[in-house]
C-alpha cells in the first residue's frame, strides 16, 4: 500500500509543487508577447513590440544602472567586510565561535523592513544623503552573514598543513596567503559575489526607504505597477528572470567545478599524534 | 661517512603543551644518507619531535642543527628540510607541475631550472606524464609520490615524512614502501620518517629509534631493536614476545648464568641488551620471540627444555599460532609451521636455543 502510494502519489506531488513554481512565470512571460495593452487571456495576436519598448525606455535603464551600480558598491562594501570576518571567526573554537557566528548572522533573521526603517532613521539622524551610496550600505548590512559563513565553510575544509606545507616550501606568509590561501577560497568568494550581487539586484524594502530620486529597478517596478499591470511590465520582467536564471546556474556550475579539487587531503588520521 | 657533517642533530630538545611533556629531553643525531624512523605509538612524541626539526613547533629548550647549522630560531620556510604529510597537503588549485616546481620558485630558481627540476622529479617518481593534471585527478598512491617529489624537489638536506602511508590500504602502503626505499638509495637523501606501524619501520629503516613517553627507548638498527630490544616497550612494541622472568645465578662476563622456570640455563652474556650489566641476584626478564621456541624431539646443545601444554590453536594459512603454558603457569606464544605439532591440545617439548633470548633489566633494578 505504502510502496504504491510512494509510486504515484509522491511524483504527483511533486510535479504540482512544480507546476505551481513555474506556471505563473511561464503565464508572464507569455503576457509579454500579447499584442494588447492588457494583460489578460487567451492571446489573440502575438508581438514583440513590448520587448522593444523595455530596451527604448530610458526610465528603466536608467533604473537597472543604479542598480547595477548599488550592487557592485554593496557587493565590495560585503566582501570587503565580511573576507577578514570569516578568518577572524576561523580563529576561534568552541562557544566563543558560536557567538561570534550568532553575532555576525544576525542581521540575516532581523525582519527586513524593521532594518530598513531602523537603517532610515540612522543616517537621518547622521545627515547621511539617502540614495546610491545609503542603499549600498544598506545592503551590505544583509550580505555580510551570507559572505561569512560561506567563506568560513570553505575555510573549514582547508587542511592545515595546506599552508604549512607552502611554508615549508619556502613560502612567506604574504606569499601563502596570495598563493595557496585566497586561490583555496576563489570558489567560495565567487559564489558569495554572485550572491551579494543577486541579493542587492532582487531587494526592494531597504532600497525604497533609503533611496532617493533615482529609483532601483524593483523600486521603479513597484512605482509602475500603481499605473496598472500591462505587458510591458511582464516583458522586463521576464528579461531580468531569464538573465537571473542565467547568471544563478553559471555561478553555481562555476563554483561546482572549482570546489571539486577540494576533495582531496581532508583524510582522517589513523592513530598519529599531529596535536600532541 | 662518520666524518661529515650530520644531516641532522637534535640536542635535549624538550617540548611541553601546558602539562603534557610532549618530548623529554631528546638528544638524536642522524648520519647523512640515512633512513631513519622515529616509532611509537600515539602520542610518544614522535610528530613534535619531527615538527621541531621541520620547524612547526619551536622547543623549549635545546637546540636542532640541520647541515651543521644551527636552526633552533629559525621559521620552517627557511630551513633546509622540506615535509611530506600524511594528508598529502597538495595545492588543489595547481596543477602537478606548478606543485612540484613551487619550492624550487620560492628559492628563486630560473624558469628552466624548474622545469629542468620538476621534470627529473616526475621522472623520479615514476609519474612523467601527469603533470598537466590537478591533484584531484591522481589516486591515493599517485598523489602521494607527488607530496614526495614535491618535498624532494628544492634539494633539501633531509625529507621528513609524518606518516606518509598512513591513509593508503595495505597494498599500496607496502608497494610505496619499496618505492620510498628505492627513492631514498637512489637520490642519497637523509630520510626521517615517523610511524606507529612497526612492519613500514623495520622494512625501510637503516636506524629505528623507538619512543615512548617523549623519550627515545631505543636507536638502533631494525634487527637489533627486533632481537636485541632495550626494554619491556620495544620489545613488545615491534613484534610479539614472550617474556619470562628469570633470576642471575652468575656472571663472568662471557656467559651468563640464568634460572629460568626452575632450571639453570649459561647463555651469552652478550644477550644483555641497552649496554647494561648485570650482577648474581639481580632479577632479569627474558625475552624469546614466537618463532624463537622450537617444537621438537631432544635439546640440541644448550638450548633450554621447556615441556608445556598447548590449549589453544590459531591456523593462520602459512603458519600457526600456538598458546601454550609452561609447567610454571607462565603463557607462552609460538609461531610455528601447519604440520610441525599434532593437532589439538596435549604436552609439548618446546626448546629456546640461547642465541635466541634478550635478557632485559628495566630501569628500576639497575638505579641503586
Amino acid at each position: 500500500m505504502m510502496h504504491h502510494l510512494g509510486k504515484v502519489a509522491l511524483p504527483v506531488y511533486f510535479w504540482l509543487f512544480v507546476t505551481w513554481l513555474f506556471l505563473p512565470l511561464f503565464v508572464m512571460a507569455a503576457m509579454g508577447f500579447r499584442d494588447s495593452n492588457f494583460v489578460a487571456f487567451p492571446i489573440q495576436s502575438w508581438t514583440t513590440d513590448w520587448y522593444q519598448s523595455v530596451l527604448d525606455d530610458r526610465e528603466i535603464l536608467a533604473s537597472l544602472w543604479v542598480s547595477l551600480q548599488v550592487a557592485v558598491l554593496s557587493t565590495i562594501l560585503g566582501l570587503g567586510i565580511g573576507t577578514p570576518m570569516a578568518f577572524m571567526v576561523a580563529r576561534f573554537h568552541g562557544v566563543w565561535r558560536a557567538i561570534l557566528i550568532t553575532i555576525i548572522v544576525m542581521p540575516a533573521f532581523i525582519p527586513i523592513v524593521v532594518s530598513a526603517i531602523a537603517l532610515r532613521m540612522f543616517i537621518g539622524n547622521f545627515g547621511i544623503q539617502t540614495g546610491l551610496v545609503a542603499i549600498a550600505f544598506g545592503h551590505a548590512v544583509s550580505s555580510v552573514p551570507f559572505v561569512v559563513v560561506m567563506l568560513l565553510t570553505r575555510l573549514n575544509s582547508m587542511s592545515p598543513n595546506l599552508a604549512d606545507a607552502a611554508r615549508d616550501l619556502g613560502a612567506d606568509e604574504f606569499i601563502i596567503f596570495f598563493r595557496v590561501v585566497l586561490p583555496y577560497l576563489s570558489p567560495a568568494l565567487f559564489g558569495a559575489f554572485m550572491f551579494c550581487m543577486l541579493l542587492s539586484f532582487e531587494d526592494f524594502t531597504r532600497s525604497f526607504f533609503l533611496g532617493s530620486f533615482d529609483p532601483t529597478f524593483p523600486v521603479l517596478l513597484f512605482a509602475r505597477l500603481r499605473f496598472g499591470f500591462d505587458p510591458g511590465l511582464a516583458a522586463i520582467s521576464t528579461l531580468v528572470l531569464v538573465a537571473t536564471i542565467a547568471l544563478g546556474i553559471y555561478a553555481e556550475r562555476f563554483t561546482r567545478k572549482r570546489t571539486a579539487p577540494a576533495k582531496q587531503g581532508r583524510l582522517a588520521a589513523s592513530g598519529d599524534d599531529k596535536n600532541v | 661517512m662518520s666524518k661529515s657533517v650530520p644531516a641532522i642533530e637534535v640536542r635535549n630538545v624538550a617540548k611541553s603543551f601546558a602539562e603534557f611533556r610532549a618530548i623529554d629531553n631528546v638528544s638524536l643525531t642522524v648520519e647523512s644518507g640515512i633512513f631513519i624512523t622515529l616509532l611509537g605509538p600515539s602520542g610518544c612524541g614522535k610528530s613534535t619531535l619531527l615538527r621541531s626539526i621541520a620547524g612547526f613547533l619551536t622547543p623549549d629548550s635545546g637546540s636542532i642543527m640541520v647541515g651543521g647549522r644551527d636552526v633552533t630560531a629559525l621559521p620552517p620556510h627557511i630551513r633546509p628540510v622540506n615535509m611530506v604529510f600524511q594528508d598529502y597537503a597538495l595545492f588543489p588549485h595547481m596543477s602537478v607541475r606548478r606543485n612540484v616546481g613551487f619550492g624550487c620558485e620560492m628559492k628563486g630558481m630560473t624558469r628552466l631550472e624548474i622545469e629542468a627540476r620538476v621534470d627529473a622529479m616526475l621522472e623520479l617518481i615514476r609519474l612523467p606524464d601527469v603533470g598537466s593534471r590537478e591533484p584531484s585527478a591522481l589516486s591515493g598512491g599517485q598523489r602521494q609520490r607527488v607530496a614526495l617529489a614535491r618535498a624532494l624537489a628544492p634539494d633539501p638536506v633531509s625529507l621528513l615524512l609524518d606518516e606518509p602511508l598512513g591513509a593508503l590500504d595495505l597494498k599500496l602502503r607496502l608497494e610505496l614502501q619499496h618505492e620510498l626505499k628505492s627513492i631514498q638509495r637512489t637520490t642519497g637523501k637523509t630520510f626521517v620518517f615517523v610511524t606507529h606501524d612497526q612492519d613500514e619501520a623495520m622494512s625501510m629503516s637503516d636506524l629505528v629509534a623507538v619512543m615512548k613517553d617523549g623519550r627515545i627507548e631505543q636507536l638502533d638498527t631494525p634487527r637489533a631493536v627486533y632481537a636485541r630490544p632495550a626494554t619491556a616497550f620495544v620489545a613488545g612494541f615491534v613484534g610479539a614476545a614472550n617474556m619470562l622472568p628469570a633470576r642471575v645465578s652468575g656472571n663472568d662476563g662471557a656467559v651468563l648464568n640464568l634460572e629460568v622456570e626452575g632450571q639453570n640455563w649459561a647463555v651469552p652474556a652478550d644477550c644483555v641488551t641497552g649496554g647494561r650489566t648485570v650482577a648474581t641476584g639481580d632479577v632479569v626478564t627474558l625475552v624469546i620471540r614466537p618463532e624463537d621456541v622450537i617444537v621438537g624431539s631432544g635439546p640440541g646443545f644448550g638450548e633450554l627444555a621447556l615441556p608445556a601444554r598447548a590449549h589453544e590453536q590459531t591456523f593462520l594459512g602459512g603458519r600457526i599460532h600456538l598458546r601454550c603454558q609452561t609447567a610454571n603457569g607462565t603463557a607462552l606464544t609460538l609461531e610455528v609451521r601447519p604440520g610441525s605439532v599434532p593437532e589439538g591440545d596435549g604436552t609439548l617439548d618446546l626448546y629456546i636455543a640461547r642465541e635466541a633470548v634478550a635478557v632485559l633489566v628495566e630501569r628500576k633494578e639497575t638505579v641503586k
